[in-house]
């Protein structure tokens, strides 16, 4: 099968695509993949123990830092978790506040990445002007919760700061801006030939194969699939919010940055829907120290896809397991499927097509060992 | 003093993540944009070890790539710079005692500039490294 | 669309004597616990047959004597089913479900490597997660592991 002849490629853990470091091994025939070994672990920093050691205030901090760029996703669902298992329920005006948040994290999250992927394909061009207007939406963030990145404004009980007028204008002002920006970038993502050429019919996922390997997100979405934990298992305010569950039926990589600009729309809308229904009332309840025994299965849409969270408690001040699957984790194997048969020119544009968040992945990750090898790549 | 006035001028840097959660990057690539544009000292971001001056990492070092950390700064050419980006790389914490991690990356190569900050601004980072450069100039 | 009390019904009624118990503390989340021996029918009889086909992930956790694995199936667009076994820890083997849906060999890889449970049948043996030349049979997320254990591995390794 001319297996013999193939060249083993080790890409990472350094490399200047990745921004996270993390290795795959490229066996390639000619400039075609035929095999991919991921290994992962670099980034495995052992959080699930530290949420055992410390007590449940503390864990959000360390949940906060499972990720940068998809803070809040993490400590929603961890408040989520804690919040039931304690019993407490958090007032109408923070679940609003929460949703706005998150959905200006998502906001905040794919023009990130659409910045990268124009990185990646060579078009420099687009990467800055997409970081140029997402300081906008990290200026927000600040002005609000104190933090452009990690922001801290998820607490248990409720959130942190409130929402004031003034802010609530400068959100506005600043979604109608971002909204005029979104439009140039879907017409220039389904446009721009040289963006096209390198994106289009790239890196192809079945519907079928986006199912059975339990892809999440807007992989999922952007071979078809309409699922959203947003509309399927709604928390925080999404069951009051209405929104697209946007999908794509190309499955390539162009599909999935077309998903996910049109999902910055709909965040706009839903940022908007949420300010003009937005409750009155106190923005946290205290929570008590103990969490009675239990067990809380918490589910979120992350930017990426579906985040799980799953924690126990065991009567006293301190979590007895917390377990966290981030949606890079559950790419994976979708991920190794696309990239068999590419270009060894292409493996940036597909791997970052996931939008892979290793931190989020390793801090329990494992790897999928299909042909049952283990590579010395290093040494 | 010639040589010293041309490293200074042109620092090449690379950028290497021992394991962070990522907010430190995402806040370093916005120091390349136009907002905060570090290009405009001289400064220009390389793939490859071998073609840079200094190294800025991020990233409490975890226990699997701390050989690699150790292996990339030596592949950089004489002389080298380290600048430790955020308080991971900086001293490990929050994550310091869990059982991957090494802590601040001062256990695995010698630091010239450390910048705190959980994740530190854009504009911080340019900071620390212009004093880095100031230090580089004598 | 069946409901929560029909999907606890439905799985009693096919695995009899092994179906432990089962609950719901709210909607769209149920909790079933069954016998060791059945595990892997359980999980075949609710992906193949009940629609739940979207494996979330594998949870592993050290009850003191006992090790448990949990599997948190999604039936898509409805109810999560968090289906769970216990295994003794002298004996901690479970059989292996990457048959039935390809992901689940991530997930039980991690639960192998972090809790120290054998699955029956899994393929790829060597470390992958922890850190190359992590000592064998050293599990950190059971209970009996403290920090300072872990932190002289990791001093030693460094």
């Amino acid at each position: 099968m001319g297996y013999a002849s193939t060249i083993k490629v080790p890409f990472g853990p350094q490399h200047p695509a990745l921004k996270e470091p993390e290795h795959f091994l490229f066996e390639v025939d000619g400039d075609t993949v035929v095999n991919v070994t991921p290994r992962i672990g670099y980034v495995h920093r052992g959080l699930e123990k530290g949420f055992e050691l410390e007590t449940y205030n503390h864990g959000l901090y360390l949940a906060e830092r499972v990720c940068g760029i998809c803070n809040i996703a993490h400590t929603v669902s961890y408040t989520q978790v804690v919040e039931e298992l304690m019993g407490v329920q958090i007032p109408p005006r923070a679940r609003y506040i929460r949703t706005i948040v998150a959905e200006l994290e998502r906001l905040q999250s794919h023009s990130l990445w659409v910045g990268i992927v124009a990185h990646e394909a060579g078009f420099d061009t687009l990467f800055m002007y997409v970081w140029r207007d997402r300081e906008a939406i990290m200026n927000l963030f600040e002005e609000l919760t104190g933090g452009r990145v990690l922001h801290a404004i998820n607490t248990l009980g409720g959130v942190r700061r409130d929402i004031t007028p003034e802010w609530e204008t400068k959100l506005r002002k600043g979604m109608d801006s971002f909204e005029e920006r979104t439009k140039d970038y879907l017409r220039i993502v389904n446009s721009e030939r040289t963006f096209l050429k390198r994106t289009s019919g790239v890196g192809l996922l079945s519907p079928q194969d986006a199912v059975k390997l339990c892809a999440v997100g807007p992989t999922l979405r952007a071979s078809g699939v309409k699922e959203d934990v947003r509309a399927d298992d709604p928390y925080i305010a999404y069951d009051e919010i209405p929104f697209n569950v946007v999908t794509s039926e190309s499955g390539d990589a162009l599909a999935r940055t077309v998903v996910r600009v049109e999902e910055m729309m709909e965040s706009i809308g839903m940022i908007r829907y949420a300010l003009d229904h937005m409750p009155s009332g106190t923005i946290k309840v205290r929570p008590p120290k103990i969490a009675p025994p239990g067990e809380v299965l918490s589910r979120a849409e992350a930017p990426r896809g579906e985040l799980i969270h799953f924690g126990r408690s065991n009567g006293s001040a301190k979590p007895e397991r917390y377990k966290i699957r981030s949606p890079t984790l559950a790419n994976i194997p979708a991920l190794c499927k696309t990239l068999i048969g590419v270009h060894v020119a292409d493996i940036p544009i597909i791997l970052a097509g996931i939008d892979p968040c290793f931190s989020c992945m390793d801090r329990m990750a494992i790897v999928d060992r299909r042909t049952g090898e283990k590579r010395e790549i290093e040494k | 003093m010639a040589y010293r006035w041309a490293r200074r001028g042109s620092p090449w840097l690379i950028h290497f993540n021992t394991g962070g959660c990522n907010g430190c990057d995402i806040e370093f690539v916005a120091a390349i944009t136009p907002v905060y544009d570090i290009e405009r000292f001289g400064i220009q971001l390389k793939g490859s070890p071998r073609h840079a001056d200094i190294l800025a990492v991020t990233g409490p070092v975890t226990v699997q790539i701390a050989e690699r950390l150790r292996r990339v700064y030596d592949q950089m050419p004489e002389p080298k710079y380290v600048v430790a980006l955020g308080t991971c790389a900086v001293s490990g914490s929050p994550f310091k005692d869990c059982y991957n991690v090494h802590g601040g990356i001062d256990t695995v190569v010698p630091v010239d500039a450390y910048v705190p900050g959980c994740p530190p601004r854009p504009e911080a980072m340019i900071y620390g490294i212009a004093q880095l450069l100031k230090k580089i100039k004598g | 669309m069946i409901s929560m009390s029909e999907v606890i019904e439905k799985l009693q009624n096919h695995l009899k004597s092994d179906f432990g118990e089962g609950r719901f503390a709210r909607d769209r989340r149920i909790f079933v616990r069954v016998g060791a021996g059945s595990i892997k029918e359980a999980f075949r009889y609710a992906v193949q047959e009940m629609g739940f086909d979207h494996l979330g992930t594998i949870t592993g956790a050290d009850l003191g004597a006992d090790l448990e694995v949990v599997y948190h199936l999604v039936e898509r667009g409805r109810n999560v089913l968090s289906l769970s076994t216990r295994v003794p820890k002298e004996k901690a083997v479970v059989p292996d479900v990457s048959d039935i849906v390809p992901s689940a060999a991530i997930y039980e890889r991690e639960v192998r490597e972090l809790l120290g449970i054998n699955f029956e049948g899994l393929q790829g043996a060597s470390l992958l997660l922890l850190p190359d030349g992590w000592p064998d049979g050293t599990y950190p997320l059971r209970k009996d592991q403290s920090f300072g254990m872990l932190k002289e591995i990791k001093l030693k390794k460094g």
